[in-house]
């Protein structure tokens, strides 16, 4: 289990970029329409059985655009071992565990990991 | 000495009585001072925050004024169903939760393959179709191929247009 924890979040509105600084240093940062498509709740990736810990990878080929449900409105802590994101369209069943976060980080280094 | 015990009759005497008292009375501002110590201090902690949290807001625009004309449309926002477009990302939307029923075929009489869900997104493949008086469009969730099927636009939400 990785031990990776948020220092900093920091929700850019303006430019529509979620920021994660973690505990070891790696910066992190997320478009918004990357986290909707990544959205880990059931509904999202189409029932329980399709859930996984990890995102599935075809989530950084959607460009789901700029719309109410890739704006985000709220940004809750879950425990000590998550968030939840409140989009405008009012969805807001994800929750995003820091290790799955960790694992959409979309920079070049973390995704020649995958 | 007549060896016979001869037990007295238990009496309350004043200086008992005021004694219980004290002993109470102390026992309650003891006990109540305890218990405003201990809702004072909030004896369930709240989940102590793990990061900082941040939030920017969204820059509010300040736009001039500018002539009405007379007879200016407004433009409504995009109706269900609507600028649907092959390659389209689109939400399932407007369900009531209930769910929409993708389908093997267009038509309300072909097999029900499975429930979408509000709120999932899909890629439009395929489409459009007329059938029992629904424009159908084929849906394939991006990230299971298997999960596809036909869909009634009526409660499909487009999220974003295909890139060129």
């Amino acid at each position: 289990m990785s031990n990776e924890r948020p220092v900093n979040i920091t929700v850019n509105k303006r430019t529509s970029e979620f920021i994660v600084e973690w505990n070891d240093g790696h910066r992190s940062v997320y478009p918004f329409e990357l986290l909707r498509a990544a959205c880990p709740c059931a509904s999202c990736q189409g029932g329980h059985e399709n859930m996984s810990r990890e995102p599935k990878e075809q989530v950084f080929e959607m460009h789901l655009g700029d719309s109410p449900a890739t704006r985000i409105s709220a940004v809750k802590q879950v425990g000590s071992y998550g968030l939840t994101i409140v989009w405008e369209d009012g969805h807001d069943y994800g929750i995003y565990s820091w290790h799955y976060l960790r694992a959409l980080c979309p920079c070049e280094v973390c995704r020649s990991r995958r | 000495m007549s060896g016979r015990f001869v037990r007295k009759p238990f009496r309350l005497t004043p200086g008992m009585v005021a004694g219980s008292f004290l002993v109470a009375l102390c026992l309650c501002l003891v006990s109540g001072a305890g218990l405003w110590g201990f809702s004072a201090s909030s004896a369930i902690p709240s989940e102590p925050p793990v990061a900082a949290l941040t939030i920017l807001p969204a820059p509010t625009s300040t736009p001039s004024p500018t002539p009405t004309p007379a007879l200016a449309a407004t433009p409504s926002p995009a109706a269900p169903g609507q600028g649907i477009a092959i390659g389209a990302y689109v939400q399932i939307s407007g369900t009531g939760g209930q769910g929409l029923r993708l389908r093997a075929a267009p038509g309300l009489d072909a097999a029900l393959l499975f429930l979408g869900y509000d709120a999932e997104v899909y890629q439009v493949r395929d489409g459009p179709r007329q059938a029992d008086g629904y424009t159908w469009w084929y849906l394939v969730a991006p990230y299971d191929e298997g999960r596809a099927g036909w869909a009634a636009a009526d409660f499909l939400s487009v999220l974003s247009t295909p890139q060129p």
